[in-house]
């Protein structure tokens, strides 16, 4: 269970480009449920997966995941509860290192780490059975650097690390959006599958909002630093992407009332500047 | 015999430059690890190394110690020196570099007034540098080594005299020096906490992601490496019989060089091949230097412009991508 509560987050705050990019964010996930998130550009969305992982901590609110408060817990930290795939496939590896390197840093997330070895005959068994599961034939590569492998069984090795050892919130940040069609396809079902088998309570941001009704169990929809929508049970289940562009043109036009007024005030006329806050 | 063998057996410029590169082998360890595997560009080694020369020659000199305890507390000392640098860097988030010429510059004070304990009646000259004639650890190998070669000699007809003879059984014991400073590194760095240390220097992202503090991964590289430079300050001043606070001075550049040189002759495609790679650039650059010295003594070359001359070796070396790209043929589009 993850529990955001009063979240504000500005990014040079006080400076003449201040950004307001989450406001007031109250959202509760229920364990084992499964989030899809949409929204334009800019609207905040990888903003709330870093302040659940801890990359920044918020202005003013409170993030609690299994009831620990974890508001002040540094990334490195919280990394015991959360594992990440980024957007990026060269981020979440380490590329000069092994297959069978990273997954052993892997499976020691959030615990102390001595003088093991990092990489020894059972592990390798267990790295090589694991990786079997993504039918990539990555188990026969456990010695080839990580560099040489593609941006999709990059992005698949980071899925597996990100879950090898069970976290308690799975965080997916457009993490099929820079791969190609067919590798974005793969990582995107090894993704659905992975999170069923281990019912992983799971936040996926993506910019696809095909994906974003087909996969999960609840759908998110930011625009400008708020959570606008929130849709999950029957009234998801029949919904369609033209439906879903029809409610966010609904909402976003009340919300622009009030977009509007802040821009007549600053007399900005760009509809991507962030207006900013009182 | 042919003579040039016999040459290189006999004469003390060849296996003298090889001890002494053997004795840089572990300052080359460590500027890999900083510069190679964390890729944090640690300049303590202009302090560190005679921080490790003077601790030792002071216990030696001055407070009579086994010379063997020496090389674990000259080690001690530098991994303090690393470590400081390091959570200068990051507790007070001061650019990494500067803070290792800061601590750099600290040490040179401190060892000052190391050397200045090091003995009763001093010459006040601005380096305090000391010469000590005392056991070696190269000692251990010395009797053993003159009646092997010297014995053979005589009997081949060769003359190897017993001051060449010490040269060779500094050899043999900086090599198994180093060999075991190798194989304690392989070991260290396929542990867990090797492999998070140098996933740190690879990315740091997913390293945070996956649980490890960097921060405190950098002080454990910073310690380890410049525990090893101090070691090797402590083992080439007693070799030497001398100390002083320059002889770190420009030791970042033979350090680089020396690791360029060894990735030249062993691409490293493991870490083992590298880690020998660096050990064999320690020697290898000692002898490019020697040679470098005897040819070019013919063309008006002398010792004084040794910097130079390993300047130009690590700006070839550091260029060599760009030139390749240059000369390299144009693939037809
Ligand atoms: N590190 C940062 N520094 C300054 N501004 C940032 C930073 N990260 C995000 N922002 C700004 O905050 C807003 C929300 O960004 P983000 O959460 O990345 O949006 P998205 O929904 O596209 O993922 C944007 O206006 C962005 O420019
Ligand atoms: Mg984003």
């Amino acid at each position: 269970m993850i529990e955001l509560q009063g979240i504000q987050k500005y990014f040079n705050r006080g400076e003449p480009h201040e950004v307001h990019a989450l406001r007031n964010i109250n959202l509760q996930i229920a364990h084992g449920e499964f989030v899809t998130v949409i929204g334009s550009n800019g609207a905040g969305k990888s903003t709330i997966l870093n302040i659940i992982a801890g990359v920044y901590a918020p202005d003013d609110g409170k993030v609690e995941i299994d009831g620990r408060d974890v508001t002040r817990l540094p990334e490195y930290r919280r990394a015991a509860f959360v594992g990440r795939v980024f957007q990026n496939p060269l981020d979440g590896t380490a590329g000069s290192m092994t297959v069978e390197q990273n997954l052993a840093l892997a499976l020691r997330r959030g615990e102390r780490r001595g003088l093991q070895r990092g990489v020894g005959r059972q592990r390798r068994n267990q790295f090589r059975e694991a990786l079997a599961s993504l039918g990539l034939g990555l188990e026969d590569r456990l010695d080839a650097r990580v560099r040489l492998l593609s941006g999709g069984q990059r992005q698949a090795l980071t899925l597996l690390m990100a879950t090898l050892r069970r976290p308690d919130v799975l965080l997916l940040d457009e993490h099929t959006a820079a791969l190609d069609p067919g590798a974005a396809a793969k990582v995107a079902e090894l993704t659905a599958t992975i999170v069923e088998r281990d019912r992983l309570t799971t936040l996926m941001v993506t910019h696809n909002m095909q994906q974003a009704l087909a996969l999960g169990t609840r759908t998110l929809m930011m625009h400008q630093g708020q959570i606008i929508l929130d849709i999950s049970g029957p009234e998801r289940r029949n919904l369609t992407v033209q439906d879903l562009i029809a409610r966010f043109a609904a909402v976003r036009k009340d919300k622009e009332v009030i977009a509007d007024d802040e821009l007549l005030l600053t007399g900005a006329t760009s509809e991507n500047q962030h207006p900013p806050t009182t | 015999m042919p003579s040039f063998l016999s040459d290189l057996l006999t004469s003390t410029q060849w296996p003298g430059s090889i001890a002494i590169g053997l004795a840089y082998a572990a300052v080359v360890l460590g500027v890999f690890i900083t510069f190679r595997i964390l890729a944090f560009p640690d300049l303590t080694i202009d302090g560190s190394f005679p921080l490790g020369a003077a601790v030792a020659a002071v216990l030696l000199m001055r407070f009579g110690w086994n010379h063997w305890s020496t090389l674990p507390a000259a080690t001690f000392a530098g991994a303090v020196a690393g470590a400081t640098t390091a959570l200068l860097a990051a507790r007070l988030r001061i650019n990494g570099l500067l803070a290792s010429i800061l601590v750099a510059l600290a040490l040179n004070s401190i060892n000052l007034r190391i050397l200045g304990q090091g003995v009763a009646e001093r010459v006040p000259t601005a380096n305090l540098p000391i010469a000590f004639n005392a056991p070696d650890v190269t000692d251990i190998a010395k009797g053993p080594m003159r009646s092997l070669l010297v014995d053979v000699c005589l009997a081949a007809d060769e003359c190897i005299t017993p001051a060449v003879a010490d040269r060779y059984a500094a050899i043999l014991v900086f090599l198994v020096i180093t060999a075991l400073l190798v194989i304690l590194l392989h070991w260290f760095l396929n542990t867990e906490l090797g492999l998070a240390l140098r996933a740190t220097g690879d990315n740091e992202q997913m390293v945070r992601a996956q649980g490890i503090n960097p921060t405190a991964m950098r002080v454990i590289g910073l310690a380890l490496s410049n525990g090893l430079i101090a070691l090797s300050g402590a083992l080439y001043a007693r070799y030497q019989g001398f100390a002083d606070v320059t002889l770190g001075r420009g030791l970042i550049i033979v350090g680089l060089a020396s690791v360029i040189i060894g990735e030249v002759v062993l691409p490293p495609s493991v870490l083992r091949r590298a880690l020998l790679g660096a050990a064999l650039g320690a020697v290898l650059y000692r002898v490019l230097i020697t040679l470098a010295l005897n040819t070019t003594g013919n063309i008006g070359l002398q010792e004084s412009d040794l910097q130079l001359i390993t300047a130009v070796i690590v700006i070839v070396a550091l260029a060599a991508p760009q030139l390749r790209r240059y000369f390299a043929p144009r693939r037809a589009t």
